[in-house]
């Protein structure tokens, strides 16, 4: 939790923060994105089509990578060899298949081996003279001057002298733009003797205030709050000169009767040859990846609208978004905690609690066991009200069971309450009068009080089964490594109380299908591969 | 150093980070300053909503909510102001009405028996656990009429008066504040979050003997239909809106977070609505966005905050809903 004093030091940030712009010159990776843009470009369609597409695929997201990930062209985390290895067969075929571009070909075959093998670094090398500028000095290791003059060696407590105000480093982030580049740009900048926070936007969410972030990229990059909920003094933007940004909306609000603090310097004055930088960032193939994903198959099936979620593993899952459906997420943060979220409002960034196995419904499967030989008959029950609600709606029309089931005594009947009630994991209503209510609209009254007390055994089972996955998991989370699940995006938890119910899958959103789809029950909450090219551009 | 007693949240000093008491940050003292002005506001004559976009929105809504009642309290006093018209008002009760009789800081539930005149003066007699009480005209505002949701069956209980409501509004206020409900505000937002807003302990105006939380002067509650004495409800943003059993109509809602706005901001049309919208959150430009469909349909522009010189760190804009 953020005290009063931790959230009016954000406040007094956003009112008053700075920025710089740092703009990187490198001659060669200017020639690979341009060379690139122009090869795209003369390609039109056909770059999406069976010949080139892996190959385009590939040039993109090298032209991306090398402009977003502040390590050596070379590191493996980069990818350029990969790009290499599924660029280069074509871009060599390509005085078969289009002899007028193959002079464009051949250049951006060699500029890409040529930066797959180069150890340069610009854009790191922008990060570390950003920190050093910002006080973030390299600590030399073991033992060094530097951080012993200004904060005192370890174990040194003079006795005699008076005490000095304790000189506290200064807080500062390098932000890079994907959480999985987090962990490998950490590990060179700490190599490098710079002990700094290295964040992802998600991540920058919950920081408190800082006095210096140096961010990766431009602007346009970035989710609106990086500017618009500035987390430090003062932040520098290092990115190529090729790249033009865009302005930001310094406000938010329609009708606006203050204006806010804008911080942003204006971008500097564009080189010769430039790109618009949102024209570079991956875009996920929403079509080609719906192609990918199951569809209902079975003609019986119950069908529900969800959201497509593509996962940190390369993975794939549906989600029901139907109104009032929730999934567990994990809040991966200096405390780890899971809770229930509503579907609506899961997207890029959240972390998402999967089983990797059997029925996704892994709550119910719990709770199942925490009622023991009673579940059975008690789920018939459950099944039994909620398939005669579903069938009055089918027969009667929404509007009509809502009226029969107020002149019944209902409280809280309306058309979106009595949908979300027919739904076959609903256990029962709120209020007892309306659970009542849809019993006698069954014909059932006399049974009424026998299944109210019914239910109530499994929401408690339910209930007890959400606490226990979420202690455990909590647990077990805890005893890991959250910064690394933070900066890988996934991990697996066997959670030892609940073996036999499968593994807990723990994944960061990548990305969230922009439309919904009509699934069946079944293939929800289950997750499926994805082909990593689809979504990374 | 100790300032005067505090009229209303603004006036409130904080407990600083370097164990310091100090004036309300500007941001602190804009948001309460907005649950002034709409707490003076009757929504029945016209409905305002405001939105409010901040770095982050921690103890926003509790500010505003907690302003909102202080501000409320003090014009719209739930202490009727005339002893006499509320001495005729006790006297035409039924027999065995539910009343509550203050005594400093107990209150007695007890029942009406009913008027009678001795020596010349009219009383009213109650009945109390294990005695009558005779209540002249003079002493009538300390009678209250059974305002609580369910009658309490007869006895006495001493209140606790949390030392910063009591420097707010003066003993005997304070106790007649606390023995009774009204909805003055619904926060809706994650429930956690708010609870530990409104129970942090740093308020106070400038000593440690009257340091108290937010809560104890927005008297918070979660269920009100249990609750005796409250002004602010908490419901979440992730339930539904006729999941919340509401004793009446509330004055005024604040929206903790762009995503509580939009999915419950066409509840309640009939109150005050503030949208609080955190920058640093996902749901920012969803809320924005809602915000800005009922600009588009609004009924008129406002200038209820216009006075108002929030910080460079917070944009707000208003205006007047359609009904």
């Amino acid at each position: 939790m953020k005290t009063f004093a931790d959230i009016g030091a954000l406040y007094d940030v956003a009112a008053s923060w700075t920025s710089e712009r740092r703009l990187i010159p490198h001659p060669e990776a200017e020639a690979f994105s341009r060379t690139v843009n122009a090869f795209l470009g003369k390609l039109g369609d056909a770059s999406e089509e069976a010949f080139w597409g892996e190959a385009c695929r590939a040039l993109r997201r090298a032209r991306w990578d090398i402009a977003a990930i502040p390590l050596p062209f070379s590191h493996e985390e980069v990818g350029l060899a990969d790009a290499v290895r599924r660029a280069s067969p074509r871009l060599k075929a390509c005085a078969n298949v289009a002899p007028a571009l193959s002079e464009m070909a051949e250049q951006i075959d060699g500029l890409l081996r040529g930066l797959a093998e180069s150890g340069d670094d610009p854009l790191g090398d922008a990060v570390r003279a950003s920190l050093e500028e910002r006080g973030a000095l390299p600590v030399p290791s073991p033992v060094g001057a530097i951080p012993d003059l200004l904060y005192g060696p370890a174990g040194y407590a003079p006795t005699s002298a008076p005490e000095l105000p304790k000189l506290e480093p200064p807080r500062v982030c390098v932000l890079v733009l994907r959480a999985r580049n987090v962990r490998a740009v950490r590990e060179v900048l700490s190599s490098d003797g710079f002990s700094v926070l290295v964040l992802d936007p998600q991540r920058l969410r919950t920081e408190g205030a800082l006095d210096s972030m140096v961010a990766v990229g431009p602007v346009a990059w970035y989710p609106p709050h990086v500017v618009l909920s500035p987390k430090a003094t003062c932040a520098h933007f290092c990115y190529f000169a090729w790249l033009r940004d865009v302005p930001q909306p310094a406000s938010l609000l329609v009708g606006t009767r203050s204006s806010l603090h804008d911080g942003l310097v204006p971008a500097p004055a564009p080189g010769t040859w430039t790109i618009e930088a949102r024209d570079l960032v991956p875009k996920a193939n929403w079509q080609a990846i719906l192609r990918a994903a199951p569809r209902p198959g079975d003609g019986q099936a119950e069908i529900v609208r969800a959201s497509l979620f593509v996962l940190a593993p390369g993975e794939g899952v549906y989600l029901s978004c139907e109104d009032g459906a929730r999934a567990y997420v994990a809040e991966i943060g200096s405390a780890v905690s899971v809770r229930q979220e509503p579907v609506a409002e899961i997207g890029p960034g959240t972390f998402l609690v999967i089983r990797t196995e059997g029925d996704g419904d892994y709550i119910r499967a719990i709770a199942d066991r925490l009622l023991g030989t009673k579940a059975t008959a008690l789920r018939a029950k459950q099944d039994r009200w909620s398939a005669q609600l579903r069938e009055a709606l089918e027969v009667m029309g929404a509007e009509e069971v809502v009226r029969e089931l107020k002149k019944a005594g209902a409280t809280h009947a309306s058309v979106s309450n009595v949908r979300r009630w027919s739904e076959r994991e609903s256990i029962r209503t709120r209020d007892p009068a309306d659970f009542f209510a849809i019993l006698k609209l069954a014909g059932r009254e006399h049974e009424a009080q026998d299944d109210w007390g019914a239910m109530g055994e499994i929401h408690a089972a339910h209930v007890g089964a959400g606490q226990r996955v979420r202690s455990l998991l909590v647990k077990e989370i805890s005893k890991g490594d959250a910064e690394e699940l933070a900066g890988r995006g996934w991990a697996d938890y066997d959670v030892e109380e609940i073996e036999g119910e499968g593994t807990l899958r723990v994944s960061r959103v990548e990305a969230r299908s922009p439309r919904t789809v009509d699934v069946a029950i079944h293939q929800t909450r289950r997750l499926f591969e994805l082909d990593r090219d689809l979504w990374q551009g | 150093m100790i300032s005067p007693p505090p009229e209303q949240v603004a006036d409130l000093q904080t407990f600083g980070p370097r164990n310091t008491w100090c004036a309300m940050p500007p941001w602190a003292h804009f948001l309460a300053a907005v649950g002034e002005r709409l707490g003076t506001l009757d929504p029945s004559e016209k409905t305002i909503t405001v939105g409010i976009s901040v770095p982050q929105r921690g103890y926003a809504a509790a500010l505003v909510s907690a302003s909102l009642v202080l501000a409320r309290e003090r014009i719209e006093p739930l202490d009727p102001g005339d002893p006499a018209a509320h001495f005729d008002r006790l006297c035409s009760l039924p027999t065995g009405s539910a009343v509550k009789y203050l005594m400093g800081k107990k209150v007695s539930s007890c029942r009406v028996i009913g008027p009678l005149q001795r020596d010349g003066h009219r009383l009213l007699a109650l009945q109390l656990r294990n005695m009558t009480a005779y209540i002249p005209v003079k002493s009538a505002l300390k009678v209250r009429v059974g305002e609580t949701v369910a009658a309490e069956p007869m006895g006495s209980k001493t209140i606790r008066v949390p030392p910063l409501l009591e420097l707010v509004l003066g003993t005997t206020h304070a106790v007649s504040f606390l023995t009774a409900w009204r909805a003055d505000c619904l926060v809706v937002g994650t429930k956690t979050h708010l609870q530990e807003d409104f129970a942090d302990e740093i308020f106070s105006a400038g000593d440690d003997a009257h340091r108290g939380s937010l809560r104890d002067i927005a008297c918070v509650t979660e269920d009100p239909q249990n609750g005796r004495r409250f002004r602010v409800i908490l419901a979440s943003a992730s339930g539904y809106p006729d999941q919340i059993a509401l004793p009446e109509p509330p004055r005024a809602v604040v929206f903790d977070g762009g995503a509580a706005f939009s999915r419950w901001h066409d509840a309640w049309p009939d109150a005050h609505h503030v949208a609080l919208i955190d920058r640093g959150q996902a749901a920012a430009e969803e809320g924005a966005g809602v915000f800005s469909e009922s600009f588009v349909r609004r009924a008129a522009d406002s200038n209820v905050l216009d006075s108002l010189q929030p910080p460079p760190s917070v944009e707000y804009s208003e205006f007047e809903a359609r009904r």
